[in-house]
């Protein structure tokens, strides 16, 4: 144990120099990049008409108070520090993509308006429109979680069982390997004859692309558990519903979260078509809306929320699975 | 290269009877190679005995084994506890594997315990997974999962869990396996608690199952009763 503490001990102070280098740097990267930005702001705002351009450089010039707060307040709380350590280079970054941005359009005019507006373009769609688009949201995500809810539900009954009992695997893998490989979408047509409302079509068709690779990876995950953890349970006494649900099924975990991730890719694929097509509200609907009437702006506006909301419910199944599969730390690099 | 099978000491009517038994793998359509690993093989073994299956590679030992613990059934002949056939794995019979087959997802007590979650007993014989886990020597790792476990102490959670049920026979796939989770249990807990291991008593031997199979010597386990099996594939 002695040992062990003093290599760390040592490791430690090897690297400590060059930690310190790269910390300042890291410090001041975002004021340093937020005050540039600043400054590229104003030369591109005396080209532009006045009241849009206003709420960039209040956004501008708010993130830079917090950085300067952030940075002043750091020696005082750890916690603080360390997030800054892993996350100042990124948002630094980010910072330099917006100056980039504003430079390729408002400034030098490199690309054709309107279809690519400049960063304080699009801001005032964000906020102006801020009603309706958390609206949309909203909408979105009711949408998004039936269908997906539905199609996880029915996929992990159909997958268990195509996995578990042979009947079901013959009589249902011709039906998955047919239906399944056609994307939800291009059921569309079909589902705005048949269905009696458009929402309703949109909830199936999301829960029809979900399902197709939960069924498939949970069916493989379940018929490929390993024949000796199924005899270890059948020699302590363990009968049919043991062996399914306390074996194959917690055995089949990994690959039946390889299938929610896919079904949530292809979920929010078919949410945004069934939006621009049917569906009367909705991100998707925002979105070719605001096309119809040229506003790039808010185009842009609705893909930031897009991004925004779709990798926090990715990054919410990240943190489901790395609960469910915590016994896997350690065996598979994630 | 030996393989045993142990009675319970108590009598409880587990004797064990084989007649004329025959296991033969068919032939399949790619490797078109019949396999005989059993031809008539017929014994009998009275309660509380223990015996060892000695025998080459590939010679049938663990079919046997297999056979017996209820997952793979003869091609012909019978197998049977007592006056009963047997005919489906159960807890009855417990088996250590040659390897621990731990439950990757199971923390070292739900491992222990699955068991007991198998029959449905968990909540009347809840005190009893305690009990075990200190029989093994695992106190401090009642809450780790398996893969932080070395192998000796993976082969002790492989021990208890079959245990746990009292089974009226146990099979160890693999001396080694049950010796080595006795051996690996001394070398850690000899210094703190050498009382306890001077006296010899094993986690088998405490609820009544043979010493010779929990002895970090293979050889003396040639004490009891040996089946010698001869390989009659050439």
């Amino acid at each position: 144990m002695k040992e062990f503490t003093d290599v760390n001990q040592w490791a430690q102070e090897e690297s400590k120099p060059l930690a310190a280098k790269t910390w300042w740097r890291t410090l001041f990267a975002v004021p340093v990049a937020v005050a540039i930005a600043l400054v590229v702001h104003w030369f591109a705002a005396k080209n532009e008409p006045q009241g849009e351009t206003v709420l960039y450089a209040i956004f501008l010039s708010g993130l830079f108070v917090a950085a300067a707060g952030t940075t002043a307040l750091q020696p005082l709380w750890n916690g603080l520090r360390k997030w800054m350590r892993s996350a100042c280079p990124l948002i630094a970054v980010a910072v330099l993509f917006l100056i980039g941005w504003e430079l390729a359009t408002s400034v030098f005019r490199w690309l054709p308006l309107p279809y690519l507006p400049g960063p304080a373009g699009d801001l005032p769609s964000l906020v102006n429109d801020r009603d309706v688009l958390f609206d949309s949201t909203w909408h979105s995500l009711l949408l998004l979680l039936g269908g997906y809810a539905l199609g996880v539900a029915v996929g992990l009954f159909s997958g268990i069982c195509i996995g578990w009992f042979p009947p079901a695997r013959y009589w249902g893998m011709p039906v998955l390997k047919i239906i399944g490989p056609i994307p939800a979408t291009a059921w569309i047509p079909l589902a705005m004859v048949l269905s009696p409302s458009a929402t309703f079509s949109a909830v199936l068709l999301i829960a029809l692309a979900v399902w197709f690779p939960v069924t498939m990876l949970t069916a493989s995950g379940v018929s490929n558990t390993r024949v000796s953890y199924l005899d270890v349970a059948r020699t302590l006494g363990g009968g049919r519903v043991y062996l399914i649900f306390c074996v194959a099924i917690p055995a089949a975990m990994p690959s039946i979260f390889i299938g929610l991730f896919m079904g949530l890719g292809a979920s929010f694929l078919t949410l945004v078509v069934a939006e621009t097509v049917g569906v009367k509200s909705g991100l998707g609907w925002y979105l070719s809306w605001a096309q119809g009437w040229a506003e790039y702006g808010k185009v842009y506006a609705a893909l930031l929320i897009m991004a925004a909301f779709f990798s926090t419910i990715m990054t919410a199944l990240f943190k489901i699975r790395d609960r469910v599969l915590v016994w896997q730390k350690g065996v598979i690099k994630w | 290269m030996v393989t045993m099978k142990v009675d319970r000491l108590t009598k409880e009517g587990s004797s064990l009877h084989a007649k004329n038994v025959t296991k033969d793998f068919p032939s399949s359509d790619r490797t078109n190679l019949r396999t005989l690993a059993l031809d008539g093989v017929s014994f009998s073994v009275a309660a509380g005995e223990f015996i060892s299956i000695i025998g080459p590679s590939a010679c049938g030992k663990s079919t046997l084994l297999r056979l017996i613990a209820g997952l793979d059934f003869p091609s012909s002949g019978e197998l049977r506890i007592g006056a009963k056939a047997i005919t489906s794995a159960n807890a009855e019979r417990g088996l250590v594997f040659q390897d621990p087959n731990l439950f990757p997802w199971l923390t070292v007590r739900h491992n222990i315990q699955s068991g007991l979650v198998a029959l449905g007993v968990l909540r009347e014989k809840r005190h009893e997974v305690d009990e075990f886990i200190r029989l093994v020597g695992l106190e401090g790792f009642a809450d780790v999962y398996p893969h932080h476990l070395s192998g000796g102490m993976a082969q002790r959670v492989a021990l208890a869990r079959a245990l746990i049920t009292h089974p009226k026979v146990l099979l160890c796939g693999e001396v080694q396996g049950c010796s080595r989770a006795q051996g690996d249990r001394q070398q850690t807990k000899g210094r703190k608690n050498s009382s306890r291991i001077a006296g010899g008593v094993s986690p088998g031997q405490r609820i009544g199952y043979p010493a010779r199979l929990f002895s970090g010597d293979p050889f003396r386990t040639l004490w009891g009763k040996s089946f010698f099996f001869t390989s009659g594939v050439d």
